[in-house]
């Protein structure tokens, strides 16, 4: 391996490592002033780099690049930071997909569409930071707007809005 | 108005014959509407027509002719029911669409779990880090972070210095019961002169809720609702 290409997937796998959320390929392109297609080509030398050795790897999805542990270190990791992840509930989930699809959309419209009070559910969704109120709608009351944010991109894995599935993509 | 109707299935004032209908006293489909316009139209030959009772008898023929019309062509009815059913579908299929998609992002965030790195900050923990952010924009809930990563954070010696001490309850409730009843048994007395036994903040509660269970039980009868301070009897 030549110099220059060396230290090209050094400073890649530099910027990966202190990255505090998925990094776009036109990103990393960019810091390392090359092509898409030489990126590729550095991150597959990384990724092998990472396939038979060490405790990380590349995950690469719609939001972009991250450096993460492997899975099968996951376990570990709980033990050691047992706090740090835990999964939506059920009913969190459903009122995403809901603000997902109707964005902007008050309470009251998920409300009606989930048939059950959602004020809790959506308090904790803006504490994890998932979704974010956008302004009040012009109607009585001026009820709250609420989007999706990043954090929800970056959670899910996905680049847009427009990478979920449409209704004809899914089996009803 | 006057005008009598004299029909089969009614003789009496048009007014009444309008009620009737109104309040499905009487059904619409076995009144002939037609025949009462044409008996009212034979009275008025010959005679000077007040046009207020003209107006008043078409007003009621009118109102008689729409719930005739009602009653004759259901159309309205079942078009609602329709949009009710399809309205009811439209739901359904909200609800089961959004369900796919959820059952979907659980499988993404369970795919995600297991991978911890830059990309895969977790939230909660990540808000939390943000305490500046948090104050500039001060909200309960944004407290409320601060307040939940203070916890986490504090060291032991941090919590011993902010610690309260608990004082041990010096009478239970069962207690203060028992000697409500034992006090003023067969007495009348207002709930104000029986909490003012007791100058302890703590023994007052204690006591209101013993009163409380009281009253609940029957023991204690409410004499008189004065809010601020209820007469009270002791029937035990």
């Amino acid at each position: 391996m030549d110099k220059q290409l060396e230290e090209q997937i050094g400073c890649l796998e530099a910027i990966l490592f202190v990255a505090d959320e998925p990094v776009s390929l036109e990103i990393l392109a960019d810091l390392l002033d090359v092509t898409i297609q030489e990126l590729q080509s550095l991150l597959k030398c990384l990724a092998d780099k990472y396939q038979n050795w060490g405790g990380l790897q590349l995950l690469q999805d719609d939001g972009g690049i991250s450096l993460v542990t492997k899975k099968r270190y996951a376990s570990v990791i709980r033990r050691f930071k047992p706090e740090r992840k835990k999964r939506l509930s059920r009913a969190a989930l459903e009122t995403l997909s809901i603000i997902a699809y109707q964005q902007p959309v008050t309470r009251v419209e998920i409300e009606a569409v989930r048939g059950v009070k959602c004020e809790k559910v959506l308090n904790r969704l803006l504490a994890l930071g998932l979704i974010q109120d956008v302004g009040h709608k012009d109607t009585l009351g001026k009820p709250l707007l609420y989007c999706t944010t990043k954090a929800f991109l970056d959670y899910f894995g996905l680049k847009s809005i427009a990478d979920l599935p449409q209704p004809h993509d899914l089996k009803l | 108005m006057g005008f009598e109707v004299s029909l089969d299935a009614f003789e009496g004032p048009i007014e009444l014959l309008l009620h009737l209908i109104k309040t499905k006293k009487l059904d619409i489909t076995r009144i002939a509407i037609a025949e009462i316009i044409d008996d009212y139209l034979a009275l008025m030959q010959g005679i000077t027509i007040d046009i207020d009772q003209a107006g008043e008898f078409l007003q009621v023929a009118t109102l008689l002719l729409k719930y005739k019309v009602r009653c004759l062509l259901p159309v309205e009815q079942a078009e609602d029911e329709t949009v009710e059913g399809v309205d009811h579908l439209v739901q359904l299929m909200q609800n089961k669409y959004y369900a796919v998609i959820a059952d979907l992002l659980d499988t993404w965030q369970v795919e995600r779990e297991g991978y911890y790195g830059g990309g895969m900050r977790p939230f909660l923990v990540e808000q939390a880090e943000k305490v500046e952010d948090a104050l500039q924009d001060v909200t309960l809930l944004k407290l409320a972070i601060v307040f939940d990563h203070l916890q986490k954070n504090a060291t032991e010696e941090q919590i011993k210095q902010t610690s309260l001490t608990v004082k041990d309850l010096t009478v239970t409730l069962a207690e203060q019961k028992q000697w409500l009843l034992e006090v003023y048994a067969q007495q009348r007395v207002y709930l104000g002169r029986v909490i003012s036994n007791f100058s302890d903040k703590l023994k007052q509660v204690i006591t209101f809720l013993a009163v409380l269970e009281c009253i609940q039980e029957g023991l204690i009868a409410i004499i008189s609702q004065e809010l601020n301070d209820p007469l009270l009897f002791f029937t035990v």
